[in-house]
């Protein structure tokens, strides 16, 4: 275990590692970051000025160099259009964003679990087709869309809840609902179709035949091996969810990682874009990491030390 | 002249009897009695700007909530450059001179000006007036926040607009005189639009204005989370220009321009900007809701590269390309009639701003004429480079100007950028044609940048005219404002001429605003000034 856990940590450095030359490249690849940086009626001396000043004067190479050199220090440099530690910034915005990304997950699973659980035990049913069709509208609806309709039946028609901000639970609900309704849709669809494959499996039929009654058969032996697929899901939904869901984020107001993230490109603020990635890439690996470890305790079988 | 005096000191005294906003219209008045305010002498906008005792006024009550489509870029006043930074800085910042909302140059923190000679400005300072951490502003002031501004350490972008001032003099606490390494006729242009006036704390180092804004304007910082809110209290010390009437303003930025409008109607916020085109049917049929519109300065323009298409070198193809867009239907259809037509380069507000010039208008068989004269009755090949969502319409209005211009003969291709590659293509000289937003022509110095075949700036692409070149370099260093102002008048008229731009419009601007909203004015510049705005 201790071994698989050090592998891991010692790729998430290498993950680290390419992310952040891919970042520096396109960043440099897709146009120059001073001329985004400044109005387009600054003079001339002015631009070369700024260029000086945030060092984009200096070979690439250099620049890559000098960044590492600071990221082990635990310095991810200055935001161009803040002037405020990139790392600082994305760690204050990063509650807001995980506030999000965790209430959206508890509506999926406490909603999106049950709901395929239910509907997988009735294959062919009414209920099915209704649940089906909506789950099925839920994942292929834009959420900018949806987001905006909510806003104006709950803010603008209804009143009762407000359209944007971050002041209190009240504003959370907009957000999360226009983002559980995607993540709700996939996860009772797939917890769905793997309650379905799994209850025509053998021993299934042998904890029927033993006289189990349904609810236990379903709980124990159908949810429990249709898990694996649901929570792998889940960890790369979470991990999605804490890059910061840049359309609702905007779209709300919701003052999170994905929005900072859309100025950061917008602007061409480096280190900004660079700080964002980083910290989302890590949160990313490391709840892929906790999803692995997840695995031990749904599925007994799975062992990360097997053969030593 | 005696008769500008008088009207100065009226406006002086209106300041202390009445309002800001009654002070702003008086100066506003009386600085456009004169061409300009830069040779009108010390005495004159001294006394205009003299100020009584503040008149016993009542507390200010109430929060007024301001949501704008950005968040400020920084509490540093020197790094700001959006209007929307601008608006939330100079609540809190003042400046030596200020803009009235028909944008002419009126007294602030300086209560005159006068140039002694080519090459020194002397500015009398406003006395009694204190910094929110209880400094006492003065000429040091002034100096300090100057070297500042121009200091190469700092992230400032617009310090090559102060270039030319070599020393800043303390005379007294109350006179500082600028020395200028040459004639520099736009200093107090610059002065009126840049360099907020910093406390010691700051420019010492002390204090990081970054994180803490201390200005000498009617609100004192309070707090500020980005991309949440940034909320200012109104300074106790009442300000020169008269006492808030709003205890406290609090800035949101919501990007969303349909929640924007939610947050309006619903009470959550009392002003909204800006405002597309599209929704103001709705907010027209809600209740308690007011539109205010204004004629922005920055100019909407296809340009054409010279550099690139050979075609363009020819002024008749380039009228031709005039004659062959139909702006007055792309007002009415693409911007839903939310432009003003701009018949040249320069629209009002602008120095050189010629109403005697009328736009090109609308002739298809003028422009095939023109074409076929200039060598080309089969007309030729052009793309028109377009970024998408950066300006108002953008994608739409060039797909409409490329259909009139194929119709003539100019068969065109529409080709959507995003704006990174598309800026890449303006600075790189590369596009054909583009659809592009002159911003900033407010400063004289910008007219060079985008004419003047030296300096080669972002909208010059291969335009070339001894005169306009002439009139371009001379005009800045040319102190009387109105050989200044005749002299961009001279270069607006070439320009109508031999139009290096297809000239489109001026945007509108919209603000949204609760009714019970009292006193609010628009300035052209987009940039949000709160004098005696008040809620009902």
């Amino acid at each position: 275990m201790v071994r698989f856990l050090a592998q891991r940590l010692w790729h998430l450095a290498w993950v680290l590692l390419a992310v952040s030359v891919l970042v520096f490249l396109l960043i440099h690849l897709s146009g120059d970051p001073v001329r985004l940086l400044t109005p387009l009626d600054a003079t001339p001396e002015d631009v070369a000025r700024v260029r000086r000043l945030y060092g984009l004067d200096r070979p690439i190479p250099l620049q890559y160099w000098d960044f590492v050199r600071r990221a082990l220090r635990g310095d991810l440099g200055e935001s161009f259009r803040y002037q405020r530690p990139a790392l600082e910034l994305v760690l204050q915005r990063l509650p807001a964003t995980a506030l999000l990304a965790v209430t959206t997950l508890a509506v999926t699973i406490a909603v999106g679990i049950p709901l395929g659980l239910w509907i997988g035990a009735r294959a062919g049913s009414a209920a099915d087709w209704g649940v089906s069709l909506a789950t099925f509208l839920g994942i292929s609806l834009p959420s900018f869309w949806l987001g905006v309709l909510l806003i104006l039946l709950f803010a603008d028609r209804l009143r009762v809840l407000p359209a944007s901000g971050f002041d209190s639970w009240r504003h959370l609900v907009l957000p999360a609902a226009t983002l559980s309704v995607y993540t709700t849709g996939l996860i009772t669809r797939l917890v769905r179709a793997d309650v379905r494959a799994v209850l025509r499996q053998d021993y299934i039929r042998t904890a029927r035949a033993k006289g189990l009654a349904e609810p236990v058969v379903l709980r124990r032996h159908a949810l429990r091996n249709a898990l694996l697929s649901t929570v792998t899901v889940l960890g790369l939904q979470l991990g999605n969810l804490l890059g910061g869901s840049v359309v609702v984020e905007a779209v709300f107001a919701w003052p999170g990682v994905g929005w900072l993230m859309l100025q950061g490109i917008q602007t061409r603020d480096l280190p900004l874009v660079r700080a964002v990635v980083l910290v989302v890439g890590t949160a990313f690996v490391l709840i892929n990491l906790i999803v692995d470890l997840l695995y031990l305790f749904i599925d007994p079988r799975i062992r990360y030390d097997h053969g030593r | 002249m005696d008769d500008d005096r008088r009207e100065l000191e009226r406006a002086g005294d209106a300041v202390s009897r009445y309002s800001r906003r009654a002070f702003l219209q008086a100066a506003a008045r009386t600085a456009g009695a004169g061409a300009g305010a830069a040779l009108l002498g010390p005495t004159l906008l001294g006394r205009a700007a003299a100020l009584a005792a503040p008149a016993r006024r009542p507390a200010p009550v109430g929060n007024l909530l301001l949501v704008q489509g950005v968040d400020a870029e920084s509490l540093d006043p020197h790094v700001t450059t959006s209007g929307a930074s601008k608006g939330m800085m100079w609540a809190m910042y003042d400046k030596l001179l200020e803009r009235s909302p028909e944008m002419r140059i009126i007294p602030w923190l300086a209560t005159s000006y006068r140039v002694l000679n080519e090459t020194t400005w002397e500015f009398r300072l406003r006395d009694n007036v204190f910094f929110h951490n209880g400094e006492k502003f003065s000429a040091e002031h002034v100096r300090d926040t100057i070297a500042r501004f121009k200091h190469p350490g700092i992230r400032n972008v617009y310090a090559g607009q102060l270039a030319p001032v070599k020393d800043v003099e303390v005379i007294n606490p109350l006179t500082v005189r600028i020395h200028t390494d040459g004639p520099f006729a736009l200093l107090a242009e610059v002065l009126s639009l840049y360099c907020e006036i910093l406390p010691r704390a700051i420019t010492s180092g002390q204090v990081d204005p970054t994180r803490q804004a201390i200005g000498t304007g009617p609100y004192r910082f309070t707090e500020w989370i980005p991309n949440q809110r940034m909320v200012m209290d109104f300074a106790e010390r009442p300000h020169f220009s008269g006492q808030p009437k709003v205890r406290r303003l609090v800035w949101r930025p919501v990007p969303e321009a349909a929640t924007r409008v939610v947050e309006l109607k619903t009470g959550a916020a009392h002003l909204i900007t800006p405002v597309d085109p599209l929704q103001v049917p709705e907010l027209q049929a809600t209740r308690n809701v007011e539109l205010v519109t204004f004629r922005q300065l920055s100019s909407q323009i296809v340009v054409l590269n010279m550099l690139k298409v050979r075609a363009f070198q020819d002024v008749r193809v380039r009228q031709a390309m005039n004659y062959a867009t139909d702006v007055d239907t792309l007002i009415r259809t693409v911007m839903r009639g939310a432009a003003y037509r701009l018949a040249s380069a320069f629209g009002p507000g602008i120095p050189g701003y010629d109403e005697s010039l009328q736009p090109y208008p609308y002739d298809p068989e003028r422009a095939r004429r023109l074409l076929a004269e200039a060598g080309y009755p089969n007309g030729f090949e052009v793309t028109l480079t377009t970024p998408e969502g950066r300006y108002l319409n953008d994608r739409l209005a060039s797909e409409a100007i490329a259909g009139m211009w194929t119709r003539v003969g100019v068969r065109t291709r529409v080709q959507v950028m995003d704006w990174s590659p598309f800026v890449q293509g303006v600075l790189g000289k590369t596009h054909d044609a583009f659809f592009f937003q002159q911003v900033g022509v407010l400063l004289d110095a910008t007219t060079s940048i985008n004419f003047d075949s030296q300096r080669k700036g972002a909208a010059w692409q291969g335009y070339h005219n001894d005169e306009a070149n002439r009139l371009i370099q001379e005009a800045p260093r040319t102190l009387d404002p109105g050989r200044r102002n005749e002299m961009y008048r001279r270069l607006n008229q070439i320009l109508h001429r031999e139009c290096p731009w297809v000239f489109l419009w001026n945007q509108q601007g919209i603000y949204a605003i609760q009714k019970r909203v009292k006193g609010w004015v628009a300035h052209p510049d987009g940039i949000i000034r709160l004098g005696g705005i008040s809620l009902a």
